[in-house]
C-alpha cells in the first residue's frame, strides 16, 4: 500500500513522457513533412525543427528536400540525319509540393519511373530534330535546355521540380566504332602519305637546284677557257 | 545491464534521413551526443547515448537493501542528469566544420575548437571535412585491366568533327559549403562524378580532334573546369572544383598506329629535305672548285703555249743570225742535224757497191727487218775472206 503513491508518480511519470513523444515530431533539415489525418493529408511541415501533431490520430510521412538524382539506363536514338547515337541522361529533382507529390505518385520510385518516361519521350522528340553536327557544337546547351523546359512543365503538376536535365553522354554505338576506325585510319594514311610525298617533292627540287648551279658554274668557267 | 538506467534513444542514420554518401565517404563523422577526442573522460559513455551513472549504484545493494532511499535516488538522478548535459561538450577538428542541429533544424556553423551545444536529442553536430581535398578520377578507375572491348569504350566519347578519341582526367575539389554539402544534395560525390563525365564530354565534343590531341589541351582542362564548377552551383551541391587534369587523351587503341605514322610521315619528310639540302650543300662547293681549277689550267695552257712559242721563235732567230752571217756553214749543219734526227730513228744497213774491196757480194735481202739493227752480215764476210 505504501508504493501506490509512487506507483502513481511514476505511472503519470511515464504517460506524460509517452504523450509528450507522441505529439511531438522533428523534421530534420534534409527533410520535409506531411502530416496525415486518418488518411487525409492535413498540413505540411517545410521548415526543420520540433513540430506538434495529434497524437495516435495523425501521422507523418517525410519526403526528401534535397535534390534527387536520376540516372536512367542508355537510350540508342535517331537523330535527324538519321544516325543513331546511344545518349545517357541526368536528371535532378525536387519535391516541390509534398501534398501534390503524395497525391500524384506518393514514393519516390514512382516518381522516378514516371520522369524516366517523360524524359524519354522529350529526349526523342528534341534529338528527332537535331542533326549529329549541332549536338557537337554549341548547340548542345540550347537542345539540353529545351528538353529540360519540356519536362519541368510536364513534372510540375506532380510536386516535382526539375532543377536539371543533362546529357551525360551522347556517342555512336557500338557497333559503329569500327567504321569510324577505318575513317579515322584512312584520313590518317592520306595524310602520311602527302607528307612524305612533300618531303620528296622538296627534295627533287633542292637536288635539282643545286645540279643546276653547278652545271652552269662549270660551264661558266669553260667558256673563257675555250 | 544491470541497474544503471538507459536514457534516451539511440540516435541513427535513418533518423536523420541522411543517405548514402554521408557516412564513409567524405570523411564525415556524426556526434551522438557523446564527447570526441579531449573533454571530461569520466562522464557520459561517448557514442554510446546516454548511458549513465557509471554503474555506481549497483555498488551499492548490500545491507541496505530494504530500498535505494531516497537520497541515493536523488544522488543518482542528478548525477545522470550532469553526466546528460555535458554530452553536450564537442570538439571540432582543425580541417573540420561544426553543423549543429537543433531538432533537426540547422542553427549553427562552427569552427575548429570546444564547443558546447544542447545535449541530445535537442542539439545534434555534424563535422564534414572542408579542407580536405579530394580527387575523382574519371575514366581509368573503372578496372585497369585490358580484357573487353566494352570496358574500352566506356570512355571513349565523341570529338567535333565526329572522330573517336579516349580520355581520362581527375579531377580535385573539396567542400565549399559544408551547408549545401550536407542537406541540399542527395549524394553529392556521386553527383559530381555524373557532373564531371558530362562536362568532358560536352568540352571534347566542340573541339577537333587534332586541338584535343595536341596544343588545346590545357585549355581544354581550363573549359572542362568551368563547366563543371557552372554545373555544381546550378545543383547547389557545395562543391569547389578546385583543379582538373587532363591525364591522357589518345585515339582509341585500334587507331593509334595511323596516328604514330602521320608523326612518322612529318619526320620523314623533314629528313628528306635535310638530305637533298646536304646533297646540294656538297656538290655545289665541290663545282667551284671545279671550275676554279678549269680556269686556272687554261689560264696555265695558255702561259705555256706563249712562252713555249716565245722559245722556239728566239731560236729560230738566233739560228737566222748566224745563217746570214756564214749561209753555207749553217746550211751544211742544218742538213746534218735534219738527217741525224731522220736516220736516228731508221735501220741502218751498209753495202759496199764499188767492187773494190770484197767480190761476189749479194746484196742485202732483209729478211728480219725492223726487229733491230744488224751490224754486218756474215755472208760477205765469208765471201771476203775466201
Amino acid at each position: 500500500m505504501k508504493r501506490l503513491p509512487k506507483l502513481i508518480i511514476a505511472g503519470t511519470i511515464f504517460a506524460g513522457a509517452w504523450g509528450l513523444n507522441a505529439a511531438l515530431y522533428t523534421v530534420v533539415e534534409t527533410q520535409q513533412a506531411l502530416v496525415v489525418r486518418l488518411g487525409a493529408p492535413v498540413g505540411t511541415a517545410g521548415t526543420p525543427g520540433l513540430k506538434v501533431k495529434v497524437p495516435l490520430i495523425d501521422t507523418v510521412i517525410y519526403y526528401d528536400t534535397r535534390l534527387l538524382p536520376l540516372n536512367p539506363p542508355s537510350e540508342q536514338i535517331i537523330l535527324g540525319d538519321q544516325k543513331r547515337i546511344e545518349v545517357d541522361t541526368y536528371t535532378r529533382f525536387r519535391i516541390a509540393d509534398p501534398l501534390r507529390f503524395y497525391q500524384s505518385v506518393r514514393t519516390v520510385e514512382q516518381a522516378r519511373a514516371q520522369l524516366t518516361q517523360m524524359v524519354s519521350s522529350s529526349l526523342r522528340r528534341e534529338l528527332g530534330q537535331v542533326m549529329l553536327h549541332s549536338l557537337l557544337s554549341e548547340d548542345r546547351a540550347r537542345i539540353v535546355g529545351n528538353i529540360r523546359k519540356e519536362v519541368a512543365f510536364k513534372a510540375r503538376p506532380l510536386g516535382i521540380e526539375v532543377v536539371e536535365v543533362g546529357l551525360h553522354r551522347a556517342d555512336l554505338p557500338f557497333e559503329t566504332s569500327q567504321a569510324i576506325y577505318d575513317r579515322m585510319k584512312s584520313e590518317r594514311q592520306r595524310e602520311a602519305k602527302e607528307l612524305r610525298a612533300q618531303g620528296f617533292e622538296w627534295a627533287q627540287e633542292i637536288q635539282a637546284k643545286a645540279e643546276r648551279e653547278r652545271t652552269v658554274n662549270l660551264s661558266k668557267a669553260e667558256r673563257p677557257s675555250r | 545491464m544491470g541497474c544503471g538506467r538507459y536514457r534516451g534513444r539511440r540516435p541513427d542514420d535513418q533518423r536523420l534521413g541522411l543517405g548514402p554518401g554521408s557516412g564513409a565517404g567524405s570523411g564525415l563523422t556524426v556526434h551522438r551526443g557523446g564527447f570526441r577526442s579531449g573533454g571530461k573522460p569520466d562522464r557520459g559513455q561517448g557514442s554510446q547515448g546516454g548511458r549513465v551513472g557509471g554503474g555506481r549504484g549497483c555498488g551499492r545493494r548490500g545491507p541496505r537493501h530494504p530500498g535505494l532511499g531516497g537520497r541515493g535516488l536523488g544522488l543518482i538522478a542528478g548525477l545522470a542528469v550532469l553526466g546528460w548535459v555535458l554530452t553536450g561538450i564537442y570538439k571540432v577538428q582543425p580541417d573540420e566544420q561544426g553543423v549543429v542541429l537543433r531538432f533537426g533544424k540547422w542553427i549553427d556553423t562552427t569552427s575548429p575548437g570546444l564547443h558546447y551545444h544542447l545535449p541530445y536529442p535537442i542539439d545534434m553536430a555534424i563535422f564534414p571535412k572542408v579542407t580536405q581535398i579530394n580527387q575523382l578520377q574519371l575514366g581509368k578507375a573503372e578496372g585497369a585491366d585490358q580484357n573487353g572491348a566494352r570496358q574500352v569504350s566506356r570512355n571513349q566519347m565523341l570529338t567535333g568533327d565526329e572522330n573517336l578519341v579516349e580520355a581520362d582526367c581527375s579531377v580535385l575539389w573539396q567542400v565549399k559549403d559544408a551547408g549545401q554539402f550536407l542537406f541540399k544534395a542527395y549524394d553529392p560525390e556521386g553527383m559530381l562524378k555524373v557532373a564531371a563525365e558530362s562536362a568532358l564530354r560536352e568540352v571534347i565534343g566542340r573541339n577537333p580532334i587534332q586541338s584535343a590531341l595536341s596544343d588545346k589541351r590545357q585549355q581544354i582542362a581550363e573549359q572542362v573546369k568551368d563547366a563543371l564548377q557552372h554545373l555544381l552551383d546550378t545543383e547547389e551541391a557545395g562543391i569547389l572544383v578546385t583543379q582538373v587534369q587532363l591525364q591522357r587523351i589518345d585515339p582509341p587503341s585500334a587507331v593509334i598506329d595511323a596516328f604514330n605514322d602521320v608523326q612518322r610521315a612529318r619526320a620523314d619528310q623533314q629528313r628528306a629535305r635535310n638530305e637533298a639540302e646536304a646533297y646540294a650543300n656538297d656538290i655545289i662547293p665541290r663545282a667551284r672548285g671545279e671550275a676554279g681549277r678549269i680556269t686556272q689550267e687554261a689560264e696555265a695552257y695558255k702561259t705555256q703555249i706563249l712562252n713555249l712559242a716565245e722559245g722556239d721563235a728566239k731560236s729560230f732567230q738566233s739560228v737566222y743570225q748566224s745563217y746570214t752571217q756564214s749561209k753555207d756553214v749553217t746550211a751544211w749543219r742544218l742538213y746534218l742535224e735534219s738527217m741525224d734526227a731522220v736516220l736516228a730513228k731508221a735501220s741502218k744497213v751498209i753495202i759496199d757497191s764499188s767492187g773494190k774491196g770484197v767480190s761476189g757480194v749479194l746484196p742485202y735481202m732483209p729478211l728480219a727487218e725492223g726487229k733491230d739493227k744488224p751490224a754486218a752480215v756474215p755472208a760477205p764476210s765469208a765471201g771476203g775472206s775466201r
